[in-house]
């Protein structure tokens, strides 16, 4: 069985060891090269260190190159597999190798710093409404000022970034994030802007990363 | 809430540890190359992991949310990885 870490252009494997410390190795195809790990049998538990082994992988093949990570548990019954993999999609991973070469992808979630603090004054009406109304008024506009935030966040870091995936919840529904492809040498730009943001606005903004480009490996659409 | 809490050193890394860990879980499960055919997940029982990680995810997402968590730490990562 074989488990397959990321597609690369690479041709060696990097210098490390791979899943249940396994050695690495390279299958090419169509100038393509899957990094993998030949296994007896396995059967991931998703254990923490099992996620960060193959994270470690990727990481380094990141280091090295453009890479194309696999979602964690990709595995082929054998070589052939791999080979037709890689030959029936070489035009698509090319692509997308050019898309992410040189760039990292970021993540960013923001939620307002103290949500409970500060409540939205009732707007004017509120007073003739019942308390039901009231309450749904005071929501509303604490959701719209929130939504408003997040836009303003995802509008100052989307020209930092060569692509980003659509922002997903609000305020109101957990934390805003969204994931960016930053080119390398404007990481430092990127996480500067967000401490600004964070020191601007009244929100807590959390930047993780540089993680290779999961959220970047399909066509954008 | 009545007072901003305060959060010590340790407390904040091990948060910026779990974010990083939620950020991880998110990608590893949703994202990357997907494949069909002759090559397939090896992952035991997948739904079940979402189970157990989306709980871990919501945990931390709630502990932003009330506490407005005051990380300007970035990741584990993003702090240690050469660039």
């Amino acid at each position: 069985m074989i488990y397959v870490y990321g597609i690369t252009d690479a041709t060696e494997p990097p210098d490390r060891r791979g899943l249940r410390d396994a050695r690495l190795s390279v299958i090419r195809e169509s100038r393509l090269g899957a990094v993998v790990s030949v296994h007896e049998s396995l059967e991931l538990e998703a254990e923490e260190d099992e996620l960060w082994a193959h994270e470690a992988v990727v990481e380094a093949l990141m280091e090295r190159g453009p890479v194309l990570p696999m979602r964690i548990g990709s595995v082929a019954a054998d070589p052939v597999a791999v080979v037709s993999l890689l030959r029936e999609r070489s035009a698509e991973f090319r692509r997308a190798l050019e898309r992410v070469r040189g760039a990292v992808e970021v993540g960013v979630r923001a939620a307002p710093r103290n949500p409970s603090a500060e409540k939205a004054p009732a707007p004017a009406l509120a007073g003739a409404a019942g308390p039901g109304t009231e309450y749904m008024l005071a929501r509303l506009s604490e959701k719209t000022r929130d939504d408003e935030a997040a836009a303003q966040i995802h509008a100052a870091l989307r020209p930092l970034a060569r692509s980003h995936t659509s922002p997903t919840g609000s305020a109101g529904s957990g934390p805003a994030r969204a994931a960016y492809l930053v080119d390398r040498e404007r990481v430092d730009e990127f996480a500067g802007r967000v401490d600004e943001l964070q020191r601007d606005l009244d929100w807590s903004i959390v930047c993780t990363g540089p993680w290779p480009p999961y959220s970047f490996t399909e066509e954008p659409g | 809430m009545s007072e901003p809490r305060r959060v010590t050193d340790l407390e904040r890394a091990r948060q910026a540890r779990e974010v990083s860990l939620v950020d991880l879980v998110d990608r590893l499960l949703d994202g990357g190359v997907v494949i069909h055919g002759d090559i397939t997940l090896a992952v035991a029982d997948v739904d079940l992991l979402y189970v157990g990680l989306r709980a871990l995810v919501a945990s931390v997402e709630t502990m932003e949310k009330q506490l407005g968590i005051p990380v300007t730490a970035h990741s584990r990562t993003l702090d240690a990885t050469a660039l």
